[in-house]
């Protein structure tokens, strides 16, 4: 049970990593100062759980 | 010597009036052995044992006794709590239909057998808050030929109305502590 | 270029509010609350003491001991098992702050479940912390969450099965430590918690085990002490006494279901020879209909969104303009505990504790819970310890 839970939140991290980053790609990419904000919020959940914060 | 003589008759007889006066009738008078139980599977039955066992009275109490495993013996009484415990009815894996059955069956057996039949609620406002509470008070003051309560119980006038209009008597003491002190 | 400037603009924004909700999430998390010890106190161990399942988690909690030396019966105090009912925590500190035990043994937990006081309920707008005026400044807890923090037991199952019963319960109940008795060494975080609870109480021989809790007023278990059959006849002399001699409001007494898992005052009575006790005690901040939640509402009892359910006779407890003060309500928990171990000491005489030190009933509700709180930064560093 501990191992499989500690395999899930593995994958749980990479698969925040891998939204964080392609948030901030679209971050980078966009041209409109409104999707940057979205983006710019979108981005705060991630980083908190990746930092283990919250 | 007459006047002083005089002073203490009258004493006396103020003193033997009070204690008339304070002698329950004999209509709610309680003669144990009792044998106790609950209908709805609160503490009410424990409560009334643990109380009577402080005052030195004899009670038993069986929150399981059924009219077939019921044996009159020595008692005397039939106390039987009302009030009812969600906690206590899924300890037992019962209903309040199913309480109520039980009960009524212990208290046909119990009065064939010459047992007074005492209606209790003794567990205050806590124990008259829904439909179960109101539904096993309702089954057991039915049968009971004396009422007992505490106060709390009756802070809205509830069981002196009710045994008003039934013409049952009733019993108020404090708090389930003192309920001893009637047994 | 203007773009590149508003992206700067939004990306420090951006930071500025994580760093400040990062800053809050941390500081709770890692707050360290201080315990200045009674005197008296003989030991302090660690839960992993008993049991190696939860050495080096958050949850190895700190055991506090009062042994008098003088044998007689053993009885087990716990605080925290649900972190947003803080005076189950404060409870259980009182007794440690104050406690001198000349007969029999005392042990002493505030937080069984660390990790649930590390956060936050969801959505819930709890305060983070609480705090308590004493007459030497103020002490400081967390607030936290009913259950432990998913950062430290992650994720749960679909369908929290309970050990042994086989019982479903809620996905989430598997971090609540109060459906997770008699616990698992091999289980998630919670269930190896109680395991080593478990094996504190077996390798101790606790005779009896009293878990302190609060309730919301819509809740029919409230103002009670909940009692493994066992202990049927102790926790009715108590409900009695105290509800004839010292309760304006009164304490009841319920039967533990056996067909209801998990909760310490069925398992425990179940797998050990402890008799379990549970006491609730009302809390109107735990009420969903009431209003805005904050450190006055959990301070002070007083909300007139659920006087006004009390009054449509919504509630199990009454209420009215004076509320369910946190002093009223760690007085309650307070000395229906020492009453229950002095009719157990009646009923039960080669289980006898004798206790001193212990504030009366009275003696919090005139002089408040801050006045039996000692100051950490006063005490004797021998004295001070951190939970």
């Amino acid at each position: 049970m501990i191992a499989i839970n500690t395999a899930v939140t593995v994958l749980y991290y990479l698969i925040c990593a891998f939204f964080l980053a392609a948030i901030a790609y679209n971050f980078v990419k966009t041209r409109k100062v409104q999707e940057s904000v979205l983006y710019g919020l979108m981005m705060i959940p991630f980083i908190l759980r990746l930092l283990r914060l919250k | 010597m007459k006047k002083t003589a005089l002073m203490l008759f009258l004493a006396l007889l103020v003193l033997s009036l009070c204690a008339v006066a304070e002698a329950p009738p004999e209509e709610t008078k309680l003669e144990g052995p009792y044998l106790v139980t609950t209908c709805g599977q609160s503490p009410g039955a424990v409560m009334v044992g643990m109380s009577a066992m402080q005052a030195g009275a004899k009670a038993t109490y069986n929150n399981a006794l059924t009219a077939e495993t019921f044996e009159p013996g020595e008692f005397k009484t039939l106390i039987v709590t009302a009030g009812t415990s969600m906690k206590g009815m899924g300890a037992a894996g019962t209903d309040i239909n199913a309480e109520i059955e039980r009960c009524l069956g212990v208290i046909k057996a119990a009065r064939e057998a010459g047992l007074k039949i005492v209606g209790a609620h003794i567990e205050g406002m806590a124990r008259r808050t829904d439909s179960s509470d109101a539904a096993s008070i309702e089954a057991v003051m039915a049968e009971a030929d004396v009422i007992l309560v505490v106060t709390d119980s009756d802070s809205d006038g509830f069981f002196t109305a009710y045994a008003k209009e039934h013409e049952k008597p009733l019993i108020v003491v404090k708090d389930a502590l003192e309920i001893g002190k009637v047994l | 270029m203007k773009l590149k400037w508003a992206k700067i603009a939004v990306l420090l924004v951006m930071a500025a509010c994580a760093a400040v909700a990062g800053f809050l999430f941390h500081e709770q998390r890692v707050y360290r609350e201080a315990v200045a010890a009674s005197p008296h106190l003989t030991q302090v161990k660690k839960l992993s003491d008993y049991s190696p399942a939860i050495k080096g988690t958050v949850n190895d909690c700190n055991v506090y001991v009062f042994d008098s030396g003088v044998p007689g019966g053993t009885a087990l105090l716990i605080g925290g098992t649900h972190a947003e009912e803080p005076v189950a925590l404060v409870s259980a500190l009182v007794f440690t702050e104050n406690l001198k035990v000349t007969q029999g043994r005392v042990f002493v937990i505030h937080r069984v479940n660390t990790s649930a006081s590390t956060n936050t309920r969801l959505g819930e707008a709890y305060p983070r912390f609480f705090h308590v005026e004493a007459p030497w400044g103020v002490q400081k807890w967390r607030m936290g969450d009913r259950v432990a923090n998913p950062l430290d037991s992650w994720p749960d199952p679909e369908v929290y099965i309970h050990y042994p019963s086989g019982q479903n319960l809620a996905y989430m109940d598997i971090r609540n430590l109060n459906r997770n008795w008699p616990g698992k060494a091999d289980g998630l975080l919670t269930e190896r918690t109680t395991f080593a609870a478990m094996e504190l109480i077996r390798q101790e021989g606790v005779d009896l085990t009293i878990d302190f809790h609060e309730a919301e007023l819509e809740y029919p278990v409230e103002n009670t002490i909940v009692a493994h059959e066992r202990g049927n006849e102790v926790a009715a002399m108590t409900s009695m006494m105290l509800t004839s001699q010292t309760f304006r409001v009164p304490i009841g007494m319920e039967f533990s279901p056996k067909a209801l898992h998990g909760l310490s005052h069925r398992e425990v009575g179940d797998h050990s020879d402890a008799v379990s006790y549970l006491f609730e005690v009302a809390e109107p901040m735990l009420d969903r209909i009431r209003g805005i939640t904050d450190e006055e509402l959990l301070m002070s009892g007083k909300d007139r969104f659920v006087m006004k359910a009390g009054e449509h006779n919504l509630l199990y407890a009454p209420i009215d303009e004076s509320g369910w003060p946190f002093d009223l309500r760690i007085a309650r928990h307070v000395t229906t505990a020492q009453t229950l171990i002095q009719v157990n000491n009646m009923l039960h005489p080669d289980q006898a504790i004798l206790m001193e030190g212990i504030p009366s009933y009275q003696d919090i509700l005139d002089q408040g819970t801050g006045a039996f709180l000692r100051d950490p930064a006063a005490a004797p560093p021998e004295q001070v310890y951190y939970d």
